[in-house]
């Protein structure tokens, strides 16, 4: 026998016979292992080659969002508030840091010392990247020029950091309606779960204010960029390009000059001013303080030593001082026990009770504010003027608690006024069974005693004194309050107008209306009323003052009212923080920003105001 | 002079010799792609890699010439000093020898490293073909094998310890290959495989945390991809996507955009998959298989019993090491540092190859006819 390939033939030495046959079975043995290799091969590159293409496209073809500039937020004349200037944002793949540990701390640590960020924050985020090491981790945008130049220099030193240009936001005004206008921030996984496909991580949006209530507008679409990138995620090659779609231009209700006048006024004290067009609900002017500044948010994060400062503080920046601080009404609260009170016939414009300076529950005293009685015998009209409590005492204790609360809700308290900017707290209205259920005691005469005053338990935003105004003042109808006007896209085609809406109506009879506005009057335009400081010559002023006590420390004060009184177009409230007297400090405000309201109508500059200049925005960082 | 060297042309294997050829110029090929800078679509300028892989062919040309040259009965009589000499280098190396990938088995020497496991192949080799030529007829089996793996054994422990455990198998291997030439009866062989099964299974509890991984991921790649399975998805993925005529020389995403780590050593065969496809990959087999058959035929009309064990031993060397690192790239054998033999970027393997490859030459030059 004879082998085909070796031409090696048994019988030419039978003595090797068994060593031919065992170098026979290593060739058998070497020809199954390609053979095998080969059978593999077809699988990878003939069976399931379809699968690899796709998986390997995957690999190298990236699709790079291009982020849309951000529509611009205008006032209601149309300057601009906020808008974009082009800028630089840098970013990390995290795949080209150092593979090292020792390096790749120390990159890190590099880091976030030249950008300020939070470390622990940047940790948790390239773990996160461990899934997609491919994809850049956004650090900081809205760079200056000298960071920039920083970041250069050392970029041997940190590999895998990206400086590339991109818009930042611009808040011209820098704080001016912060709270209004809100920030911007990096979506975060959560937001990112939400919202679904069409973000991406990495993308800015609205986190509070204007800029999260019409994020959909602003936004714009964003644009792409299709490119090759190899295993360490640098871009080989660009594909193809998607030019980005440029977000809506959104005009708001306020106006910038009234809105500036109203801070200035308010100063540095904690506290809000809030003015209302009463027909339409438009908000002209919604000021706090303190306030912040949303530029420190626009590229994307704050610094860590800026975000310190700011939850530091205890004056709690970040809280919208007209929406979501919740402070008890006081006096301004009467409106509600008198109306409720007329309506349910516990009270006639005769009827008369007298104030004693203290009122007693058993051995329990409650003072009136003008502790030495000299209000005496006084009708609901007097009352109002002169704010007497303990006629409201005794009133409120006439309607009792339930009547109280359930003519409190009808006024809006207790309920969101529904400002189109999110983030609005509804209050408190108290009642006996919530009493009951918290406290494991019932509710005492006292109890109706104080929350007749609008002290206690009540609990309201500074807008809900605005729409309990404004239902005043429209004789029992409430507008929506709104801060968008109308959204335009860069044709200025409309896109979306708010259209007025009524949220609120009561029915109360209009000689209680007639009554209980004659009363704010008199609180304003008589010389004894409590209000008169607000008093205007030119323009017939209706309000009501109020001090509401503070167990913490100084009394607040504010102060709310409609303007003009027959025929009312504009709603104020003011609520300043330890102001210790609504009538003094609350007044004196008010009858300043009805005056900034009154000039800006008739085209006059505003009496006694500094006009601000619009910055070039400082950078974010 | 032109006489001895006709008779040298005439007694050389020609698809040995020209095969070998064909594999180094494919190597460079591939190598130069696996190392072109990214973007650069143009051959020129050469990367640093292809001239010096280039720089490594031509050695290992020179080391092809003197092993065909040296008569092979002068190495098995150095047999043992070459053995001492090369335990004495892999002690060296544990000791001095510089550190990658968390292995000792270099050598620096300036410009470039040793790995003296490589020269180790061939010295254990010849120390194994010379017991398995010196055997008597009627030999007492447990004896002999036992001083077979006491021989094999010392220096696989010791490149077993750098840790290297491809070429510690391959060493093993390869001796086994020369004992089934040698007539070593198929029980024992039955008897080795046994225990070495067992004894992977009863280790598996002793096993260290990373092992256990390594062998998992090894089972599927998927369970990390993008930490122990990185390597064997990219470089399946690359061969996969190669398709049945691949994506073109210079073409292959995967490998151009370094996607496949160390694609110029250990897994230059993905770019082959990649840039060639089924077709290129077909033809590589079909080389080996023509070489290994060639190699086997030399060693069926050897001389003498040292000269055919020499060359069994040789092409199972060879083969074990192709079979291996084929298999690794395909993601059929777990992640080993063997090299493909004459294809892969790297100095001491293709030395050492085209010496191994020189020698079987020489067994071939003196064949009966």
């Amino acid at each position: 026998m004879a082998c085909w390939w070796s031409g090696w033939s048994a019988g030419i030495n039978p003595r090797w016979r068994l060593f031919h046959g065992r170098v026979n079975a290593v060739a058998w043995l070497a020809g199954l292992g390609l053979f095998g290799l080969l059978l593999r091969f077809g699988y990878l590159q003939v069976v399931e080659s379809g699968r690899y293409r796709a998986a390997a496209e995957d690999n190298s073809v990236r699709l790079y969002p291009v982020q849309a500039p951000r529509g611009d937020i205008t006032d209601r004349n149309g300057e601009v508030l906020v808008t974009n200037r082009p800028s630089f944002r840098a970013s990390l793949m995290p795949k080209q840091l150092p593979a090292d540990d020792d390096a790749r701390e120390a990159a890190v640590n590099r880091l976030v010392r030249l950008l300020d960020l939070d470390p622990g924050w940047l940790a948790g985020r390239l773990a996160e990247a461990y899934e997609s090491p491919l994809t850049p981790v956004r650090l900081m945008g809205g760079l200056s020029v000298e960071t920039v130049a920083n970041l250069e220099e050392r970029r041997n030193e940190i590999p895998g950091l990206v400086i590339e240009e991109e818009p930042v936001r611009v808040y011209r005004y820098g704080t001016l309606a912060s709270h209004v206008l809100g920030y911007i921030g990096e979506i975060s996984l959560d937001e990112l779960k939400d919202l679904g496909g069409s973000y991406v991580p990495g993308d800015l949006l609205g986190k509070t204010g204007v800029e999260l209530a019409a994020e959909r507008y602003l936004r714009g679409r964003n644009g792409g960029i299709e490119v090759e990138v190899d295993a360490q995620g640098r871009q080989v090659k660009v594909r193809r390009r998607r030019p980005p779609v440029p977000g809506n231009r959104i005009t708001l209700t306020i106006d910038r000059r009234l809105q500036e006048r109203c801070e200035e006024l308010l100063g540095s004290r904690g506290g809000a001013v809030v003015m209302m067009e009463a027909k339409t609900g438009e908000i002209l002017a919604m000021a706090t303080s303190p306030r912040f500044d949303p530029n420190w948010f626009a590229g994307g994060r704050i610094t860590l030593g800026r975000w310190r400062k700011l939850l530091d503080d205890p004056r709690t920046p970040l809280q919208n001082r007209a929406t979501q601080m919740l402070y008890s009404p006081g006096s301004i609260f009467k409106i509600v026990t008198a109306t409720a009170a007329l309506e349910l016939g516990e009270l006639t414009p005769e009827k008369t009770y007298q104030c004693e300076g203290t009122f007693w529950i058993k051995v329990w005293s409650y003072k009136c504010w003008n502790e030495t009685g000299s209000h005496g015998w006084l009708n609901v009209e007097q009352a109002l003027i002169h704010s007497c409590d303990i006629f409201f005492y005794k009133t409120g204790l006439s309607l009792n608690v339930d009547r109280l609360a359930k003519y409190a809700e009808l006024f809006g308290f207790g309920e969101p006024a529904g400002l189109d900017i999110p983030g609005e707290k509804g209050g408190h209205v108290p009642s006996r069974a919530w009493k009951e259920r918290l406290f494991h005691i019932p509710w005492f005469p006292g109890n109706t005693v104080q929350m007749s005053i609008g002290q206690g338990y009540l609990l309201s935003t500074p807008l809900q004194l605005v729409q309990l105004l404004d239902l005043v003042a429209l004789e029992g109808r409430a507008m929506r309050p709104h801060i968008m006007r109308k959204v335009v896209d860069e044709q200025d085609r409309m896109v979306m107008e708010v259209t007025p809406q009524v949220t609120r109506r009561i029915s109360i009879a209009p000689s209680t209306w007639a009554l209980v506005k004659r009363g704010l009057y008199g609180c304003v335009n008589f010389a004894t009323g409590t209000g008169y400081r607000a008093h205007i010559p030119y323009l017939k002023v209706s309000g009501k003052t109020s001090t509401v006590q503070n167990p913490q420390g100084e009394d607040h004060a504010a102060f709310a009212a409609f303007a003009p009184s027959d025929d009312p177009e504009v709603v104020v409230a003011v609520f300043v923080e330890h102001g210790l007297a609504g009538g003094v400090i609350g007044a004196q405000i008010a009858k300043s920003a009805l005056e900034a309201w009154a000039a800006l109508r008739q085209g006059r500059p505003i009496p006694g105001a500094v006009e601000a200049q619009p910055s070039r925005a400082p950078d974010t960082e | 002079m032109w006489y001895r060297f006709t008779r040298f042309w005439a007694g050389l294997n020609k698809v040995v010799f020209f095969g070998s050829l064909a594999l180094m110029a494919l190597g460079w090929a591939l190598v130069l792609s696996a190392t072109l800078p990214v973007g650069q679509d143009r051959v020129f300028p050469l990367p640093d890699y292809a001239f010096r892989q280039a720089l490594w062919v031509s050695l290992g040309l020179v080391a092809l010439f003197a092993g065909a040259t040296v008569d092979y009965h002068v190495l098995l009589r150095l047999a043992p000093w070459l053995y001492s000499a090369s335990l004495f280098l892999l002690g060296l190396v544990l000791g001095v020898g510089h550190a990658s990938f968390g292995a000792r088995r270099w050598f620096s020497l300036g410009l470039f490293f040793m790995q003296p496991g490589e020269f180790t192949k061939l010295a254990v080799l010849l120390m194994v073909v010379r017991l398995a030529a010196s055997a008597p007829d009627r030999i007492n089996w447990p004896r002999w094998l036992g001083t077979c793996l006491a021989v094999v054994g010392l220096p696989m422990a010791l490149i077993a310890s750098q840790p290297n455990l491809g070429t510690a198998t391959l060493l093993l291997l390869s001796t086994m290959a020369v004992w089934i030439v040698m007539g070593v009866p198929w029980g024992v062989f039955v008897g080795a495989g046994a225990a070495a099964g067992g004894a992977g299974v009863a280790a598996w509890p002793f096993l260290k945390d990373y092992q256990r991984a390594r062998i998992l991921n090894f089972l599927n790649p998927y369970r990390d991809p993008l930490g122990g399975g990185y390597t064997i998805i990219q470089a399946t993925t690359a061969i996969g996507s190669g398709g049945i005529t691949g994506r073109g020389f210079l073409h292959g995403p995967q490998n151009r955009l370094n996607f496949i780590p160390q694609h110029h050593t250990d897994f230059v065969a993905s770019v082959l998959g990649e840039e060639f496809g089924f077709v290129g990959c077909g033809l590589l087999l079909l080389l080996y298989m023509f070489i290994y058959l060639e190699g086997l035929r030399i060693a069926h009309r050897a001389r003498d019993r040292g000269g055919s064990y020499l060359a069994v031993g040789i092409i199972s060397l060879l083969t074990v090491q192709t079979v291996i690192n084929l298999g690794m790239n395909v993601g059929v054998v777990p992640i080993t540092g063997l090299p493909l033999p004459f294809v892969a970027y790297g100095g001491s393997s293709l030395l050492i190859n085209s010496l191994l490859v020189g020698v079987l030459l020489n067994v071939g030059r003196q064949n009966r006819r």
